[in-house]
């Protein structure tokens, strides 16, 4: 088994001092939004890790795209990786939008389009899961997932886009606004460095979460081609 | 009636709640990460040994 890359410990180092730096920032740097209280510091890390999870898709897109032209195992494996660790971080950003709007909007969850459109991702990502469980070519499996992921993907901008094109609740941090959101606050510089340290950080963690899932890709990959070996 | 209220509404709770989930969910993933390197390094370690006495 390879060793782990040096520069993997030190990324590893630097995510975690980013992440307590980042939470540091939350809770003591930025200050508290005037109507909604401290639910509102949920903000910082919901939408940073909304942003982690269409990364992982977007990934995975570019890694199938990759891997139909050049046939190269390798990408099959970032793909996986890349959604696994974006359902992750898709499921935090579905929760913690649950509990944030429980004292904003006075409900867990409302079919609204922004919540619908991001729970349709995630259960397109939990089937792309499924559909490469079922495969057990890893030709085959590998082809299905790159398609699949590519198709998949047309579900991240309308996920993105839904809070701007239809009408909806849910507030939006980049554009205007629809006239019926509700939650919406206006950043003050602290706010603004702190989101923007929030979502440096996750995406380093998302570059360290990668790397690593990669490598547990790669050993997965040796021990069933050992297991196939020892079989034949 | 959160907008209707003078400053700011108390939910601290939600606030605690909403960063429980985001702390334990990452963790689970990491140790998920870790469990399953260590179970596959151990097959790796069986499997090599199998194969090494097949040679």
């Amino acid at each position: 088994m390879d060793t782990k890359p040096r520069f993997l410990t030190i990324l590893d180092g630097i995510t975690g001092v980013l992440f307590v730096i980042a939470t540091a920032m939350v809770f003591f740097y930025a200050p508290e939004e005037t109507v909604m209280g401290q639910v509102q510091r949920v903000f910082y890390f919901h939408v940073s890790a909304g942003w982690v999870g269409m990364l992982g898709f977007m990934v995975a897109a570019v890694a199938g795209v990759i891997y139909l032209r050049t046939g190269r195992h390798n990408w099959d494996i970032v793909g996986l990786s890349a959604v696994e660790i974006g359902m992750v971080f898709a499921l935090i950003n579905i929760v913690t939008g649950s509990i944030w709007a429980r004292p904003i909007w006075n409900t867990w969850w409302t079919w609204d389009p922004r919540l619908t459109t991001a729970t349709i991702m995630e259960l397109i990502y939990a089937a792309y899961l499924m559909l490469r469980s079922g495969i057990e070519d890893p030709d085959r499996r590998a082809r299905f997932g790159a398609v699949y992921a590519i198709i998949g993907f047309l579900s991240v901008p309308l996920t993105f886009f839904s809070a701007r094109l239809f009408r909806t609740i849910h507030p939006v941090v980049i554009g205007t606004n629809q006239p019926g959101a509700t939650g919406a606050f206006d950043m003050t510089p602290k706010m603004l460095q702190t989101f923007m340290f929030s979502l440096f950080t996750f995406s380093v963690l998302f570059a360290d979460l990668l790397w690593h899932r990669i490598r547990l890709g790669k050993l997965s990959d040796r021990v069933e081609q050992l297991k196939l070996k020892s079989m034949a | 009636m959160l907008f209707m209220q003078e400053g700011p509404a108390n939910t601290v709770n939600y606030m605690i709640a909403g960063y429980v989930v985001i702390f334990s969910v990452i963790l689970i993933y990491l140790v998920s990460l870790a469990i399953r390197n260590r179970n596959l390094k151990q097959d790796l370690e069986v499997l090599e040994d199998v194969d090494q006495k097949d040679q």
